[in-house]
């Protein structure tokens, strides 16, 4: 085996296994513009999503 | 899964200066990836640090921002199936034109539009990267460059060393510069796709439209690969 791909194979082999995601908002409202994957900037404008939905306060 | 036929004929074809660059991208990528895992579990242990991931949610929570290379990123996870985890999102600052956007300093960063999105790279669970995709305008917004200009600013992304995630910055700076050739392919699939539509503008929003390409990797195999190639020319 080379090194490089030795190394990464060493380090899979500590690595933690993370769970999967469980769920979250997915409302895309208009106050995000449907922007489902922008940059954090595009998510705090407004902070609408907290009173219009309601599904992110629950689980602030 | 085996090494990237389209970054196997790259090397083949590339000079010796550039398999050289390639290999040191390749190590620091490599040796960051690592001791991030060794450090923090994995990279994305390093990002969620010990919270429940949630869909949609960002890890970091502000996202890692470069302000002085106008490079920003995040991971978040929402896609079921496969191998994918989560994926990193890459964003560049750009104007309207593609230049460098400069922030100014107790200004908001961003006023009329948002970070360019440049590509994203999927994760396994053990925050492996196992695939690179690009994504249609609407779900990250800011502008919208042909695949050229997009290269010329995946080309200026770079992170410094953030506080807390120097390791995961090393590893994405390396890993961007080492899958040059890759990410060029797939913005120019993801343009002749959108170039198949009449109306671009349309086109960019429409909701049916997500992911416009993608390719699996294998980075252990790309390694391998990119070794080989260093070895057949006694380098």
């Amino acid at each position: 085996m080379n090194s490089m791909s030795s190394t990464l194979a060493k380090a899979l082999a500590m690595a933690v296994v993370t769970t999967a995601a469980l769920g979250g908002c997915s409302m895309m409202c208009r106050a995000c513009n449907g922007n489902k994957c922008g940059a954090k900037s595009s998510m705090q404008k407004c902070g609408a999503c907290k009173a219009k939905c309601g599904a992110c306060a629950a689980k602030q | 899964m085996t090494a990237s036929s389209h970054l196997r004929r790259h090397w083949r074809a590339a000079s010796d200066t550039q398999i050289n660059l390639a290999l040191g991208n390749a190590r620091a990528s490599v040796s960051a990836f690592s001791t991030a895992t060794a450090e923090h579990g994995s990279l994305i242990q390093n990002w969620i640090a010990a919270r429940e991931v949630l869909e949609f949610e960002h890890y970091p929570p502000d996202d890692l921002v470069d302000v002085r290379r106008g490079s920003q990123f995040y991971y978040h996870s929402h896609r079921d199936g496969d191998q994918e985890h989560g994926h990193v999102h890459l964003f560049w600052h750009a104007t309207a034109t593609g230049h460098r956007r400069y922030l100014k300093p107790g200004k908001p960063r961003w006023n009329r539009t948002e970070p360019t999105h440049l590509f994203a790279i999927s994760l396994d669970a053990r925050g492996l990267p196992v695939g690179l995709f690009t994504v249609n305008l609407w779900v990250t917004d800011g502008h919208w460059f042909d695949a050229a200009t997009t290269m010329a600013c995946v080309d200026r992304f770079a992170m410094g060393e953030i506080e807390g995630y120097e390791h995961a910055c090393n590893w994405l700076t390396g890993f961007v510069r080492l899958y040059r050739p890759l990410i060029n392919e797939l913005l120019v699939r993801r343009d002749r796709r959108m170039a198949r539509r009449s109306d671009l503008a349309k086109a960019l929003q429409d909701r049916n439209l997500e992911v416009l390409s993608s390719t699996p990797i294998d980075w252990i195999a790309d390694m391998d690969a990119l070794e080989s190639e260093s070895v057949r020319r006694g380098m």
